[in-house]
């Protein structure tokens, strides 16, 4: 039975092709039918779909020549390598996916690293070989020098066209080692997923490695030491198909009438709380929130429906941090961690829609550690709580070694956004003789927000960028304070570098005189570092915008037009007497060029 | 009792601001067709007015375009309808000064209309020129007195401000011309550059280049405060923000709108206000010609708190304002407009302060 299974995840840099190729796969092993097939069975959440991208980890269970095979996916996004790591220590091996036309990607480099690292077989593919513009040749290169992959073991493919399916089957069958069981006698099954259903608890999909679990058996969570009675095993099928166990190899769910996704971690380890094991399979580094904001509802009425909100999403999300906060400006809200930048807007994005409410979420920002002078230290994850400088004796910010793959003739331009970013350029190597691999060192704080973006800006989309934290460093940077209408308003702070505050006062400023919308009066926005002022913008008043005309046949539209404005409004938060719409708040760093 | 309005769908050639449902140079035949409609739906719908008119307004378009004859079988279901019309009632027509004379408005005058609104805009033949009217600052001036002549002692005139190219100094020339003329009643309107009329390719359209100077907001606010000083000085009392009027001069047709009262809206595009249930006609001509005594394409829903909010938005246009009590449950929203001096409070009501008048979008979006 063992030797018939095969646990295997696809690593692919965004678009490269991975979601078809499980299609592909799914469709080939007959697991789904063709006329059944939605277009990328695995993205199965709309903001997946929307964005192209896999957040959460999925698996499906295939049957094919009397072989089982476990496709763990993984999410793509340099966010989420946290993500990625539980999910490939699930597998034996993994499918290195590369774009005939695109090549290697810093992300496929950091995920094959980390999948060589926990010593996974990989079978690498050149994807898209339908394309006019497939270059083969280069990309196997590219694999060569990356990764030391031998051109004989590269297979091709295209997806698309069904070209290379069945090789990668058998690929799979011949290189990928099936799992081996080391402890019969104990019952060792890894959470890379879990999630809450309101009907049934905690799903939690997990992979066997020694022993068996079944239902009856009283499971025992190993970091907690949490027990609880196991009511259902089976497999991730399309749906999920109840079995009478899970053994030594498989890759399926449990459900155990779990009502707290806190109680079965990912990453955690599952035992038999009869027979215990000795010791969980593996110790995880739990992945530490990197960038912080504050969610806070619109309508302060809605706090507890915000609180409930983010709570459930935290079910499904171990690596959400939340804590409530209190905001001068905003009122009562929470202050989250994230995993990054999309992390973050993909949770402010669900609760918007999943949940209805309308939040602001303030200003991304890394965690400062500030050193004060009276001899203490403390950590600040908020703009606003910094310290006055007369406090302060050092500040230190989190720097991160940045990876970034581009066409060599964009090189100057990724040099020079590098160094508008306060980055360090350390090293680079060509991959080939028409991409480079480079490597820099920069404050976390200057790539969280926009570098991406801008990264693909300045090289028509080619380049692609990976991250990793480092360290802590001592920096020189002040907190800058807004006033609107000569109040503070505590959620626009932000921390900039002391050199570029004056530009950055200056710009947000200016930026913010065109977001905020005019009112009855003046409203003077000033940027404020201590008591000085380094910037002022001026929003002049509204002066008329009454419609003049109004008769029998104008009223249903002018009362529809009305509620546009009020609509309008209603999403604003009001300060002082100044109502400041939301994306006011998320542009504060986006300034901080 | 019930208003009517009547759509007369009709005109020479639409104005370059124009975004009302006309039709520009349509034939007799067709007209006639139009008219027989007309007195189709307002047939069907004469239950409504069982209860008796209280006014009736045709508006346009340009109604002055319909032949007496035309007129007159409307005026004649009326009466059936309503056998003592007309019977005292204000009875408004529409009339372009480029489409009367003495002796067609005199006819007009033996119908039993009494009243006429007279759209002049302005006296300045290249402003109007711009705006594309069909007539000269010589014909209106002639058309207000063939008004007189004819007998009418209850005459409107519209007039325009915010046009491109107009000065303060121009805009108080208007003021002061049509001031000499008399009128019991003037409406002042800025004007609105809609999406989709020749208008908004002039403003709007790279092609145009900066030809016009469009005056901003700022210059907009500075010629409706100087109409309301310039008219209220010589006894035209604004009743409403764009209506001024002599004593007793008021419209009664529009304050019935304002009062949030019901109306029957008859022809393409007619909006009508049944028992507080607002709908609207097709604004398709050869649908309503088709069916017009089913016409109605669209109803608003209507509920207690939708009525009141029309009472309370549709009221504080009024110089009179709405009283205090039809605001409950509005207390917050009360509060903060009278902190920002957008209302005051005068003899139990709530009205619009200079600078609310100016901002009214701002006061109105709280009761929607």
């Amino acid at each position: 039975m063992l030797n018939q299974i095969r646990n295997f995840s696809i690593i692919a840099h965004i678009d490269h092709g991975k979601s078809t190729l499980a299609d592909r796969l799914l469709s080939l092993t007959g697991t789904i039918e063709q006329r059944k097939m939605r277009e990328q069975v695995l993205d199965t959440m709309d903001l997946e779909r929307e964005r192209g991208i896999t957040i959460k980890a999925q698996a499906i269970r295939m049957e094919y020549k009397g072989y089982i095979f476990n496709l763990i996916d993984t999410p793509g996004h340099v966010d989420f390598s946290y993500e990625v790591s539980r999910s490939l220590v699930a597998c034996e091996g993994a499918i290195l996916l590369v774009d005939a036309t695109q090549g290697v990607e810093a992300q496929t480099l950091a995920n094959a690293h980390l999948a060589k690292e926990n010593n996974l077989v990989i079978i690498p593919v050149i994807n898209k070989m339908d394309l006019a513009s497939a270059d083969p040749e280069r990309v196997k290169e590219e694999l060569k020098n990356a990764f030391s992959i031998p051109a004989q073991d590269v297979l091709y493919s295209s997806a698309k066209t069904g070209q290379g399916i069945e090789e990668i089957i058998q690929a799979i069958i011949d290189r990928i080692p099936p799992p081996k069981e080391t402890d019969a006698s104990h019952l060792q099954a890894l959470i890379f997923d879990s999630h809450y259903d309101a009907y049934r608890g905690v799903v939690a999909r997990i992979r066997v490695f020694n022993g068996e679990i079944y239902p009856g058996m009283n499971m025992r969570v190993m970091s907690t030491g949490k027990e609880f009675e196991v009511q259902e095993v089976g497999y991730m099928k399309i749906e999920l198909v109840p079995c009478n166990k899970l053994s030594a190899g498989e890759v399926g769910y449990v459900i155990a009438g779990v009502k707290d996704v806190r109680d079965c971690r990912v990453g955690d380890t599952l035992t038999d709380a009869k027979n215990p094991a000795p010791k969980p399979l593996h110790v995880y580094k739990e992945a530490k929130p990197m960038v912080f904001c504050g969610f806070y509802p619109v309508d302060g009425d809605d706090f507890e429906a915000l609180k409930d909100a983010i709570g459930k999403l935290q079910l499904n999300d171990a690596a959400l941090h939340y804590e409530q906060e209190t905001s001068a400006a905003l009122g009562y809200g929470f202050r989250c961690g994230f995993l990054g930048l999309l992390h973050m807007e993909i949770v402010q994005e669900r609760i918007e829609r999943e949940f209805e409410l309308d939040i602001i979420a303030t200003a991304p920002s890394v965690i400062y550690k500030v050193k004060l002078r009276n001899g203490t230290s403390k950590f600040v994850d908020n703009p606003s709580l910094l310290p006055s400088a007369a406090e302060i004796a050092e500040i230190e910010e989190p720097y991160c070694c940045l990876t970034v793959i581009s066409p060599s003739e964009y090189l100057g331009a990724v040099m020079e956004l590098v160094k508008e970013k306060a980055g360090k350029f350390i090293s680079m190597e060509y991959l080939d003789p028409t991409r480079v691999l480079m490597i820099f060192e920069l404050p976390l704080s200057r790539i969280i927000v926009d570098f991406h973006d801008r990264l693909k800006a300045v090289t028509r989309g080619y380049a692609s960028m990976d991250y990793e934290i480092t360290g802590y460093r001592v920096s020189d940077v002040v907190r800058m304070d807004i006033m609107l209408n000569y109040e503070p308003v505590d959620a626009l702070s932000s921390i900039v570098s002391r050199e570029q505050a004056q530009f950055v006062g200056r710009a947000l400023a200016a930026k913010l005189r065109t977001l905020i919308p005019r009112h009855q009066f003046e409203i003077p926005i000033q940027a404020v570092i201590g008591a000085k002022v380094i910037a002022r913008e001026t929003i002049a008043p509204m002066r008329k915008d009454v419609l003049q005309k109004c008769y029998g046949g104008d009223i249903t539209r002018k009362r529809k037009l009305l509620e546009k404005q009020k609509e309008g409004k209603r999403r604003m938060k009001r300060i002082g007497r100044v109502d400041i719409p939301q994306e006011v708040f998320l542009s504060v760093l986006k300034m901080n060029k | 009792m019930r208003a009517i309005y009547i759509h007369i769908p009709f005109c020479v050639r639409k104005c370059d601001y124009c975004d009302f449902v006309s039709f520009p140079g349509l034939d007799e035949n067709t007209i006639g067709r139009y008219v027989d409609a007309v007195c189709e739906e307002l047939e069907a719908k004469k239950h409504f007015l069982s209860g008796g008119i209280s006014t009736v307004y045709f508006g346009g378009g340009t109604p002055s375009l319909l032949s007496p004859a035309r007129l007159e079988r409307i005026f004649s279901v009326m009466r059936r309808t309503c056998p003592k019309f007309p019977d005292g009632q204000e009875v408004t027509l529409e009339a372009n000064p480029g489409t009367v004379d003495v002796n067609k408005l005199r006819t007009f005058r033996e119908l039993g209309i009494n009243r006429i609104s007279l759209g002049v805009q302005s006296f300045d033949n290249n402003l109007l020129k711009l705006l594309g009217r069909i007539h000269t600052a010589r014909q209106a001036l002639d058309a207000y007195d063939a008004c007189r002549r004819a007998g009418f002692d209850n005459v409107s005139m519209d007039i325009m401000f915010a046009l491109p190219d107009q000065t303060i100094a121009g805009w108080e020339k208007t003021l002061s011309t049509a001031v000499s003329l008399k009128p019991e009643h003037l409406s002042v309107y800025n004007l609105q550059v809609e999406e989709g009329t020749p208008m908004w390719e002039k403003k709007y359209s790279p092609q145009a280049g900066n030809k016009l100077a469009f005056p901003g907001e700022e210059e907009d606010a500075e010629m409706y405060l100087l109409a309301v000083r310039y008219l209220g000085q010589r006894g035209y009392n604004r009743y409403e923000i764009s209506n001024f009027a002599l004593k007793g001069r008021e419209c009664r047709h529009n304050l019935n709108y304002w009062e949030n009262r019901d109306y029957v809206g008859l022809g393409v595009a007619a909006h009508s206000c049944v028992n507080g249930i607002r709908q609207s006609n097709t604004c398709v001509f050869a649908d309503y010609l088709v069916s017009p005594a089913e016409s109605v394409v669209e109803k608003w829903p209507s509920t207690a708190l939708s009525r009141r909010q029309e009472t309370l938005f549709l009221g504080l246009r009024l110089s009179a304002g709405v009283e205090t009590e039809l605001f409950a449950g509005y207390e917050k929203d009360v509060r903060e407009l009278l902190a920002d001096g957008l209302i005051e409070e005068t003899d139990g009501r709530y009205r619009l302060t200079e600078q609310g008048v100016l901002l009214g979008n701002r006061v109105f979006a709280r009761f929607v």
